[in-house]
């Protein structure tokens, strides 16, 4: 149980910078993801913490302690590895009690302790196999229980699920949960498929280009995205460009089509950014928040696009006059219009947000 | 059923023809007429007891030398092949090739020029290589160095470095590192380029027919020169024992140790 403090974190690789100016703070027994792309930075940021690399600025603070320039051996840090990293020398038993065999631990609490965590990952009787045994579930779980037992003050894991299928996968992502709680242990987990990331953290930090885009709990990331970047990175999102016609206060906005219908919709809550009369922008609405037909105050005129059948839903696509493609969630066996028919879509004002617009390209 | 007796006859006669050489010495060896004469006429072990004691000198020679060439050989290949593999330093393309070349150079040509370089050595500095032990191991080591070397790269290649990291992470020092983990992983590369080094040391003729002489005499060596000068039914009965050696050796070796374990395919 340990707070991480990661201060003004960077990392130049040569020309390529990595991580750039990261602070990040994980309060102790917090689940924490750093989500993102590949090249994002995630993985250095990672290392940097376990101490495989050392940082080109900024500081890393462990429990109160200064570990910048402390190499990996003594930070007391436990790190799980996407290709698990198991000794093939050494049984199962002796992988997990390695890190209590460098700490000259007596032999019996040694074998108590390994026989715990073994139990605590459900692979006592595999105790005596080889790694060249395991499939590769059973093995993540050996690299989990040798990671806990020495009891660190931080949990690393680098994409550990990212080589099983999605059974196995999911099943881990509950065995991972569930252990952490239990311990808990502050957790530091990189990964970048957004749904492992909502499903078991706490708090979850996209990344981008080596910094962080928004770091919040995965309900708040998920409705309350602050940028373009993180909308799109998590989850679906409908965009269209607006212009702000009129403001009241912060929590109360009245924008209009860009496309030439005029169109007005009306955007209440509390937004990521100020935005000022005459601004364009972009009005952003999540698909499951979207229904065809006139309910609601919100709408728009649009002709039926592609229908996709995903079980219990179906994605049904429409496109708006400005030629925007909107996505928007139906039950299955609904009743809907055919292809290139004129429908309306609508939606509450306070199930949708602003967003700046950006030059850069989406996510 | 001709074209299934193929496969086993063609096996059958390549195996008769790498051994045949060894089975006519064997027979040879026990053929109480003029030696090399063919079929043999009466069975006798004489030429056993006829051995001079010279063969076994040449024999402690020959195993002294092995065993100092080899031991030096993975005391400084093994962590020489890691610098190589992991190392960035000035010259490392250089020593990669110098570890290659004794393996590309005939032995005859290293031999002379380790002779040269004994003479040139005694010039300088008075000491005397050629002939000695010393001289033999060095001029041994030519070989048996890249052997160890290239056998540890072989190993290191298939090496994990997450290993390593997930040692330290645990809390290894980069020393306990290298006890616990690098080295035990990397053993069966160690060991089978030892094994190999040894054999080949044992087994040299060209670069000891230089280096040595005299009291220097290596088994090889020996019986080169005495198959010129002096060839009789104990030259017979000594290449006899050496093949029995070897047999004996093997069977002892996979029984205690296990030859697929010990060259490193675990279960």
């Amino acid at each position: 149980m340990a707070e991480v403090r990661l201060e003004n974190l960077g990392k130049t690789f040569g020309d390529f910078v990595a991580v750039r100016n990261l602070d990040l703070v994980l309060r102790p027994g917090e689940f924490v993801t750093l989500l993102g792309a590949s090249g994002s930075g995630k993985t250095t940021c990672l290392r940097m913490v376990a101490g495989f690399v050392p940082p080109s600025a900024g500081r890393i603070v462990i429990d109160g302690r200064d570990v910048t320039a402390l190499p990996a051996y003594r930070r007391n840090t436990g790190m799980v590895f996407q290709s698990y990293a198991l000794f093939p020398h050494q049984t199962v038993a002796a992988n997990v009690a390695f890190g209590l065999a460098v700490r000259g631990l007596p032999r019996a609490e040694i074998e108590r302790r390994t026989n715990e965590a073994l139990r605590l990952v459900h692979l006592e009787p595999l105790a005596e196999r080889y790694p060249s045994q395991l499939s590769g579930g059973q093995k993540q779980r050996v690299a989990l229980a040798r990671a806990v037992v020495i009891r660190p003050a931080v949990l690393l894991l680098d994409e550990p699920l990212a080589a099983l299928d999605l059974k196995l996968r999911e099943e881990l992502q509950i065995e991972i949960k569930r252990i952490q709680a239990t311990l808990a242990i502050t957790t530091l987990f990189v990964t970048h498929d957004q749904g492992e990331a909502l499903s078991l953290s706490d708090r979850v930090a996209v990344m981008r280009e080596g910094s962080v885009a928004q770091v919040d709990t995965p309900a708040n990331l998920y409705e309350r995205p602050n940028s373009r970047y993180v909308a799109n990175f998590v989850g679906r999102t409908n965009l269209i460009a607006v212009v702000v016609r009129a403001r009241e206060g912060d929590e109360h906005h009245v924008v209009e089509a860009c496309d030439g219908s005029q169109r007005r919709f009306v955007v209440l809550g509390p937004q990521p950014s100020r935005f000022a009369v005459g601004e364009r922008c972009l009005l952003a609405a999540r698909p499951e928040h979207l229904v065809l037909g006139d309910d609601h105050p919100n709408r728009i005129a649009a002709r039926l696009g592609a229908v996709t059948y995903r079980g219990s839903t179906t994605l049904v696509e429409i496109e708006g006059r400005g030629g925007e493609v909107l996505a928007l969630i139906a039950r299955s066996g609904e009743l809907l219009p055919a292809r290139g028919a004129e429908v309306t879509a609508s939606w509450r004002p306070d199930q949708c947000f602003l967003l700046k617009l950006e030059d850069d390209a989406v996510a | 059923m001709i074209r299934r007796a193929i496969l086993p006859g063609v096996t059958a006669l390549a195996f008769l023809f790498l051994f045949a050489p060894v089975l006519i010495v064997v027979l040879a060896s026990f053929n109480a007429g003029a030696a090399l004469s063919f079929p043999p006429h009466a069975f006798t072990t004489r030429w056993y007891t006829m051995i001079k004691p010279s063969f076994f000198d040449a024999l402690t020679v020959s195993l002294i030398v092995a065993s100092i060439a080899t031991v030096v050989a993975t005391l400084v290949g093994t962590p020489g092949a890691l610098a190589l593999a992991r190392g960035r330093f000035p010259g490392r393309e250089a020593v990669n090739a110098a570890c290659l070349s004794p393996l590309m150079v005939p032995a005859l040509v290293t031999g002379i020029a380790l002779f040269q370089f004994s003479v040139i050595f005694w010039d300088i500095s008075g000491l005397t290589l050629g002939g000695t032990i010393a001289g033999l191991v060095l001029g041994h080591l030519t070989f048996t160095i890249p052997f160890v070397v290239r056998a540890v790269l072989a190993a290191h290649a298939r090496f994990d470095a997450a290993l390593e990291e997930a040692a330290q992470n645990l809390g290894a020092t980069p020393l306990q590192t290298f006890r616990w983990v690098t080295l035990p992983i990397l053993q069966p590369g160690v060991v089978s380029g030892a094994i190999f080094a040894f054999v080949m040391s044992l087994d040299d003729v060209p670069i000891a027919l230089f280096m040595g002489g005299g009291s220097a005499t290596t088994l090889p060596v020996k019986i080169f020169t005495t198959v010129e000068f002096d060839f009789g039914g104990d030259i017979m009965a000594v290449a006899g024992l050496v093949v029995g050696a070897s047999i004996v050796l093997m069977l002892v070796f996979d029984r205690l140790i296990g030859l697929e374990q010990f060259f490193g395919a675990r279960q």
